[in-house]
């Protein structure tokens, strides 16, 4: 299937690792210009020469998404770079794993106002698009109360309410707006890799929850947001597409 | 991107108008091998005729698949033609939206049973491929209750739920199961083309509820079921793939 994303120009945060990093690579292939940042601005410089092999033109900054005026300063100097913006990927988080109202504070600034900004300074170039898409990623974790108590699930909740509103009220000027799910996804320096070293029983358990027997790749979700951001997706707007192997084990009305 | 569908088996319910014509196309075009039904022998004649462009095996079938004999009869000759099945897209509905008897027992039997059965009856074969993939053609009424009281909603509900214990049930042998549900879905000799036609102040109304400003084709539809029946969608199973341009206007937790 051609995507049709040959020449369009993406924006993703948070490009250097994991799911992010497979994100910017897939729209790399698919022939899109990119930019994206992380924290590391080595880490940045690196995935930046690593992408522009690939044929496209790839630029970075080492910024931090929780500064808003460092993000928004970002994203305009990227649209600038590039030509303007086709697709924005939000896919930061703080991956906040308690309770404390610190957490919370974090998940808020990361996860939701880093979602909110990105897409707040990127929409001016976005609606410029004849293909305007932006995705945010969730969690599964967003549409479940299965865990102990943390501010994580919430903020993920509140992540794809924020783009169901984007989407219905950027549907008469053209610009798509969806949530990518994933559930457990898997690589060595993200948090299953981590608990998989640190806590192998707490691992061993969650793996055994996969309906599908394992955990996913950041490949898998990065396949699901590059369909999303595609033309080949024209309308489908609003939606929440789960990446997550069925572990939720709801029915997703 | 490449979906990999190249030499997979597919089979679809429905293929010879509007969306089941057009996910058969699709299939075709990404190189499936493809059966299909329809109950017009003529139009069954035709489209396998016209799918011989894509140069991959077409198997065009006169089939009532609310007789479930017969349904079962056409999957097990399919998929012994074919030599297998790796893709089964449950698609046909009786679009039965009064509240009468008939329109109940036409909606049971059409579109949930039909499903059931042919999801039943293609099991056996989906379950001996290394990537099966199952679908069916929801709607976004499934999920929507502001409509008159009608037998339509409540059975694409109840194919999203079943779809989904087919997604946990199936998880561990490595079937994946998705609804792809579509909003208003224009085509000439379909739902809203007569609609067009014999009441326009309607058909005008509902381009008005589209938050896009217009309704969706029966190729979006197909682009959404051909992604979620590749191998690129390997962890998703279990999700409803919304595909209305946000009519729906709701959050898809």
């Amino acid at each position: 299937m051609d995507l049709q994303l040959k020449g369009k120009k993406a924006l993703v945060t948070g490009g250097t690792r994991g799911i992010g990093r497979a994100i910017v690579e897939t729209l790399a292939r698919e022939g899109c210009d990119v930019a994206f940042c992380a924290r590391d601005a080595g880490q940045v410089d690196d995935a930046v020469k690593a992408i522009g092999k690939l044929g496209v033109k790839a630029t970075g900054a080492g910024i931090d998404v929780a500064d808003s005026t460092a993000l928004a300063d970002w994203v305009a100097q990227s649209a600038a770079e590039l030509g303007g913006l086709d697709i924005v990927v939000a896919n930061v988080s703080a991956l906040a794993q308690d309770n404390k109202p610190e957490t919370w504070k974090a998940s808020f600034d990361i996860d939701i106002m880093g979602t909110v900004n990105t897409i707040d300074a990127a929409l001016p170039h976005v609606l410029k698009s004849k293909a305007g898409a932006l995705v945010a990623i969730s969690s599964a974790a967003g549409v479940s109360a299965n865990g102990p108590m943390r501010a994580y699930n919430p903020i993920k909740s509140a992540i794809i309410t924020y783009m169901a509103l984007q989407a219905t009220n950027l549907a008469p000027k053209g610009v798509r707006s969806n949530t990518v799910s994933p559930g457990m996804i898997y690589f060595e320096d993200g948090v299953w890799g981590q608990r998989e070293r640190e806590q192998p029983e707490v691992f061993k358990r969650s793996l055994a929850a996969n309906p599908l027997g394992r955990m996913g790749t950041p490949q898998e979700v990065a396949n699901a947001v590059a369909f999303v951001a595609s033309p080949c997706a024209s309308f489908i707007t609003g939606a929440n597409i789960m990446v997550d192997g069925a572990l939720t084990g709801r029915v997703q009305f | 991107m490449d979906l990999h569908l190249k030499g997979k088996k597919a089979l679809v319910t429905g293929g010879t108008r509007g969306i089941g014509r057009a996910i058969v196309d699709e299939l075709a075009a990404e190189g499936c091998d493809v059966a299909f039904c329809a109950r017009n022998a003529d139009q069954v004649t035709e489209t396998a005729a016209d799918l011989g462009r894509h140069g991959v095996k077409v198997l065009g079938s006169v089939v009532d698949v609310a007789e479930p004999e017969a349904l079962k009869v056409w999957v097990d000759k399919a998929a012994s033609d074919l030599g297998g099945l790796d893709i089964v897209v449950a698609n046909v509905s009786a679009l039965a939206s009064r509240n009468d008897v008939e329109a109940w027992r036409a909606g049971f039997e059409t579109d949930v049973m039909a499903t059931v059965n042919t999801m039943e009856a293609a099991q056996p074969h989906v379950l001996r491929s290394e990537s099966g993939s199952m679908i069916a053609i929801s709607s976004v009424s499934g999920v929507s209750a502001s409509a008159p009281v009608n037998a339509y909603n409540p059975m694409k509900s109840a194919v999203i739920t079943y779809m989904a214990l087919l997604a946990t049930n199936l998880a561990p042998k490595g079937v994946r199961a998705n609804t792809v549900s579509p909003g208003t879905i224009y085509f000439d000799d379909g739902v809203w083309g007569t609609c067009k036609r014999e009441d326009p102040d309607r058909f005008a109304f509902m381009i008005k509820r589209n938050p896009m400003g217009r309704m969706g084709t029966p190729e979006e539809i197909a682009a959404a079921v051909a992604f979620l029946a590749s191998s690129r969608a390997g962890f998703v199973t279990g999700a409803n793939l919304v595909v209305d341009g946000a009519i729906t206007g709701r959050v898809q937790f």
